[in-house]
């Protein structure tokens, strides 16, 4: 893999209260990454961490297998680019706005060219340019961000939450615009976003966060409690709609745990040996975008699940959303994860 | 009530006859304040820069001091100037005393804790965004400062219209350590208050309107700045 960006034992903390706590993670050039996770998983801090942002307490973030330094810190910075959640704008007319990244980087010659063909890019008219920045709404000033960061034509552009407050029009304009830059300049994404369809839809991979941490699987699976005394080995879990997940007692106080499904079954059936069983119903039916495995949403209550489904595309046909499933599931291969 | 009637009628007298005297006060007054808030700009601007953006052990305590320093008497500052560069202070050897420079240290020591703390509460008003957005597009040390003290120029253009007044109008400090010497170091100010011991209300009243015709302009061009700003 060529790798643009890397990660090793990265850990960054806040007034002394671990934030971000990451291995090792690799983002391939021209590859366009996911990041989901719930409010608070350490998303934004990724981002800034890699795009420069942000220092680590400790580990390393390399940048074309080049640590990022005090020395060379400014030359990185150059070259990512990272579209904060709230689109800011200077005190400036777009113009000068768009303008600003070309200008600090010695940018001279035909910046009116550049200029316009950014606002072009996020669906903009060209007219946009002499605007004042408080003459915009909330999406043509996300989108002027987009493209006073498309003008520097990054070699990896981060996007937080760009369609998190931006009406459905600039959404379509925002996402054709960074698929186009991946497109014509082999411009690395990484986009992190709650909007899971859409990560599904355009990433070639998805990296899930809970409490600063890579997990291994979507974060739809993670129960977080509150648990309670079965037996002397069990404790559970119990659902909105009365039923119960039940979980080997773990060493510490039961905390946020991952469950992991096995298959679904249309039919009630008796769970197999040491394993349990739970119904719920089919929301959605999707399509796992890197391998290619259908994955369905089942609703047990209030919580979601997602379950892989091990059979080929032409047997998930037999599977229709609003449909009761069973599904089962391992209580000893529930993981606990550390709080 | 004639008299001050009588001082207003001769004061337009003198500044249209082009009064020699007057004039000599009002260019003092000019070159010692242009001077001043120059040097008080140009350390108070990043010093205040510095006490509003970053965050270091004992800031709260300077910037106490700093507020602190904005009440100081003019008389206090006076003297203590005069005490650095009289003969036998420490400052002595540069002959500052009953001259304009030595006025103009006086009036920057005046001006400097106003800017510093009104640049300070403009960089701290600016919004929390703007650092994170000028790193992201790529900023530099020195371009996020450039940037950021441009994002709060109107902050900083009231800072500089606050000072200018109070430099402008102060009287301690130009009388203790310029003397009040004709046709050198005789301020507007300084002079208002020798015509007034003098009973010549005419050319006090004619002085003050000329210091209220500087005022007037200063604020005129700064609010046209803030106008385009």
């Amino acid at each position: 893999m060529d790798t643009i960006l890397r990660i090793r034992d990265v850990r960054y903390s806040y007034n002394g209260r671990p934030i971000l706590e990451i291995g090792e993670l690799d983002i391939a050039r021209a590859s366009i990454t996911g990041l989901a996770g719930p409010n608070g998983s350490g998303k934004t801090t990724l981002l800034k961490l890699l795009s420069g942002v942000e220092k680590p307490a400790s580990g390393s973030v390399s940048f074309k297998a080049a640590t990022t330094s005090r020395a060379n810190e400014n030359t990185v910075r150059q070259r990512l680019c990272l579209l904060p959640q709230e689109p800011f704008l200077l005190r400036r007319r777009v113009y000068d706005n768009i303008a600003y990244g070309l200008r600090i980087r010695g940018g001279k010659g035909d910046l009116a060219g550049h200029i316009h063909e950014a606002l072009e890019l996020v669906g903009l008219d060209p007219s946009f340019a002499v605007r004042r920045w408080n003459e915009l709404s909330g999406g043509e000033a996300q989108r002027v961000s987009l493209a006073a960061r498309l003008v520097l034509r990054p070699d990896c552009l981060m996007l937080d939450e760009p369609t998190a407050s931006v009406d459905m029009e600039s959404a379509r304009c925002i996402r054709r615009a960074v698929l186009l830059a991946r497109r014509e300049w082999g411009t690395t994404l990484i986009i992190a976003s709650h909007h899971r369809s859409w990560l599904n839809d355009i990433c070639d991979r998805i990296i899930y966060l809970y409490n600063g941490r890579i997990l291994a699987c979507s974060f739809d699976n993670i129960l977080t409690g509150p648990w309670e005394d079965v037996d002397r080995s069990t404790v559970g879990c119990r659902l909105s709609d009365g039923q119960m997940v039940y979980a080997c007692k773990p060493g510490h106080t039961a905390g946020s745990a991952i469950v992991s499904f096995c298959d679904l079954e249309a039919c009630s059936s008796i769970p197999g040996q040491n394993m349990k069983s739970l119904r719920g119903l089919i929301n959605s039916i999707t399509l796992d975008n890197s391998q290619a495995v259908p994955q369905a949403a089942v609703s047990c209550g209030d919580q979601r699940f997602v379950v892989r489904m091990s059979g080929n595309l032409q047997e998930a046909k037999q599977y229709w959303p609003g449909q009761t499933v069973t599904l089962q599931y391992s209580p000893e291969k529930i993981i606990w994860l550390e709080k | 009530m004639d008299f001050i009637v009588a001082g207003i009628v001769k004061a337009f007298q003198l500044l249209v006859q082009g009064d020699r005297e007057t004039y000599s006060a009002v260019l003092a007054t000019v070159k010692v304040s242009s001077l001043s808030m120059t040097v008080s700009l140009l350390i108070g601007i990043p010093l205040g820069y510095c006490l509003g953006y970053a965050d270091f052990p004992g800031r709260r305590s300077i910037r106490t001091m700093v507020d602190t320093m904005l009440s100081l008497p003019t008389v206090f500052i006076g003297l203590l100037v005069y005490a650095f560069i009289s003969n036998r202070g420490p400052l002595g050897e540069y002959g500052l005393l009953f001259t304009l420079s030595g006025i103009a240290v006086g009036q920057a020591i005046l001006a400097l804790p106003i800017v510093i703390a009104l640049t300070a509460t403009a960089v701290e008003s600016l919004d929390r965004p703007l650092r994170l957005t000028l790193l992201s597009l790529g900023a530099s040390g020195r371009q996020i400062f450039l940037t950021s003290i441009w994002e709060a120029r109107l902050g900083l253009l009231v800072a500089a219209v606050t000072a200018t007044g109070r430099v402008l109008t102060e009287v301690g400090i130009s009388m203790m350590v310029g003397g009040n010497i004709k046709w050198h170091t005789r301020t507007i100010t300084t002079a208002i208050a020798l015509e007034t011991n003098k009973g010549q209300f005419a050319t006090g009243i004619a002085l003050g309107l000329v210091l209220l015709a500087i005022a007037f302009a200063v604020n005129l061009s700064l609010s046209f700045l803030r106008r385009r700003a």
